[in-house]
């Protein structure tokens, strides 16, 4: 059964009533999120591309296939990128679209791109020798095997990036793991050597650690993740004007939900 | 004795955003032949209430303007600082003079930036405003300074300041009039390869519009994107393949081992996961089977028995 994102206080705030959000909603039978990671994260010039900080761009792909929503998620609401990942993996992503996009270019193909300024630290080395864990991605591909996929089909639905294939000691590039191992702001547990931290969000709480704190960061602005758009919700208003959004929203190739906020 | 010399810290200049001497201001009546015409004065006309009001009681509160001495007797010679509508409204009602405070400026020699950027903004003319600004800036002047000596607001003098980003085939088309302010305002956020391009294609075509810039950004994006290695991006998993259910989540529930998992504890809630899963898989099972629950292998039962416990 798949449901749409969850109606909770994020750490962007709570859905705005007559506002459209994408979604990317849960199911029991869906893919880890791990599965929609990029990893590498890719390097992004968001004044090259036309990206601002606040509000999207729908970006057309080369081949025509379809046109994604380029997003860049907020530091000073997700801090971290593992703060808005966690996010979603529990509660699914639900990101506000202005009222006046063109819906119109949306469609099942199309996916919410997300940048985040502390995508890619490019000084990820500095980092390497007190990390320990495997990539995410390598664990993901073998839940799914776990749950009872082929290797086969879980190599199509959440392949190993092909720049993991050597033991983690031996990347050539980051890994995306370094985002749960390089958490600010959360609240470090007394007597770990493994600089256990516990990150608190505006709903939940997630472990994490926060390792060579003294080593300076050289964060740049990455592509994070690549999800799908699984629905758009539209919030009720008391004043109805949710309706033009609802119309404009109904554009869209995707199914479109009235949510209460 | 002590080594220590105390010095008193030199104060900064404060940058000179008036005349050392003071301005020559007059309060009188001008005659409205003496002011520039309505063409002149860029703005709205002046509203029903504020004719009417005046046509009743005349103008209460002076305009202000200034006036080079040589020119005071030149019709047109004043520039309006401020009262735009107020000399409509007058010229409306009739009337033949208005009062004024007049600032006099020297005869000589460019106006105190002060006053030429309160004139511009008048005028509407932010390729002159920014002129003024910039000369301010070159003195030491900082925004809140100037907004203080001009009345604009910081976020206008930044916005004129974002002018100072056109490549130079711009700014001066900017400052001739020669494109509009806000072609201007697009063009000063693209780089300095695309403003080129734009000064190219205002030599050709001999204008430039939103559309040229709204061209040259679009295809900046389209390079800089065909730039990205974005094949993961789309290919894995199938963005436009991918079944339904698989485009959705999987919820935290399942028995998912993530990152979370490094840690010892999360691992063990985990494997917790993974194990009440598992039984749920004997429990499908048996049931297909059309075999009884209670009778399952030994295994289970004790697993069932740890997860009981584990409940507890």
């Amino acid at each position: 059964m798949s449901v749409g994102a969850a109606a909770v206080r994020r750490g962007c705030g709570v859905r705005q009533q007559g506002g459209a959000y994408a979604e990317t909603g849960l199911s029991s039978n869906g893919l880890p999120l791990e599965a929609f990671l990029i990893d590498p994260p890719i390097r992004v010039d968001a004044e090259a591309i036309g990206l601002t900080a606040v509000g999207v761009k729908l970006m057309a792909r080369a081949d025509g296939s379809a046109t994604d929503v380029w997003d860049i998620v907020g530091t000073e609401h997700y801090h971290n990128v593992a703060d808005f990942l966690e996010e979603v993996r529990r509660f699914g992503m639900s990101r506000r679209l202005p009222a006046t996009l063109d819906f119109g270019r949306l469609g099942p193909g199309s996916r919410h791109v997300v940048l985040h300024a502390r995508g890619l630290l490019a000084n990820w080395r500095d980092l390497a020798p007190e990390r320990a864990q495997e990539c995410p991605r390598v664990a993901a591909n073998r839940s799914l095997i776990v749950r009872g996929a082929t290797q086969e089909t879980a190599d199509r639905y959440c392949p190993v990036p092909p720049t993991h294939e050597l033991p983690f000691p031996e990347h050539q590039t980051m890994c995306c793991g370094l985002w749960w191992d390089d958490v600010a702001g959360g609240a470090p547990a007394e007597g770990r050597a493994d600089r256990l931290t516990s990150r608190s969000m505006p709903s939940f709480t997630y472990a994490a650690r926060r390792i060579a704190p003294d080593v300076a960061r050289d964060y740049r602005l990455a592509i994070v993740a690549s999800l799908p758009i699984t629905r758009i919700a539209v919030i009720r208003a008391d004043d109805g004007r949710h309706e033009p959004v609802v119309t404009a929203a109904a554009k869209s190739a995707l199914p479109v939900a009235l949510e209460d906020a | 004795m002590s080594d220590t010399i105390s010095t008193t810290p030199e104060t900064p200049r404060q940058p000179t955003l008036l005349p050392e001497a003071p301005l020559a201001i007059e309060a009188t009546d001008v005659p409205l032949s003496a002011l520039p015409d309505d063409d002149a004065l860029v703005g709205p006309p002046p509203s029903r209430e504020l004719v009417e009001a005046i046509r009743a009681v005349g103008v209460l509160v002076p305009i202000a303007v200034v006036v080079r001495p040589t020119r005071r007797r030149t019709p047109g010679g004043y520039d309006v600082i401020a009262g735009r509508r107020r000399i409509k409204a007058a010229r409306l009602v009739g009337l033949e003079r208005i009062p004024a405070v007049i600032v006099e400026a020297p005869d000589q020699g460019p106006l105190p930036d002060a006053l030429t950027i309160q004139l511009q903004q008048q005028k509407g003319n932010p390729a002159a405003e920014l002129r003024a600004i910039e000369r301010l800036v070159a003195q030491g002047a900082d925004e809140s300074a100037i907004s203080r000596a001009t009345g604009m607001a910081v976020g206008t003098i930044r916005a004129r300041l974002r002018f100072r980003r056109l490549v130079p085939g711009l700014r001066s088309a900017f400052e001739a009039g020669a494109i509009s302010t806000h072609v201007a305002e697009r063009s000063a956020r693209l780089s300095v390869a695309q403003q080129e391009g734009l000064v190219e294609t205002l030599d050709e075509k001999g204008r430039l519009i939103s559309t040229d810039v709204h061209a040259a950004r679009d295809a900046r994006a389209a390079a800089a994107l065909a730039a990205l290695p974005l094949a993961e991006l789309h290919a894995a998993p199938d963005a436009t393949e991918l079944p339904d259910e698989l485009r959705h989540l999987t919820p935290m529930t399942a028995p998912v081992p993530t990152v979370a998992t490094r840690d010892v504890a999360a691992a063990a809630e985990v494997a917790i996961d993974l194990l009440r899963d598992l039984l749920a898989v004997v429990d499908d099972a048996w049931a297909a089977a059309g075999a009884d629950r209670d009778n399952q292998p030994e295994p289970a039962r004790r697993a069932r028995a740890f997860l009981a416990e584990v409940d507890r």
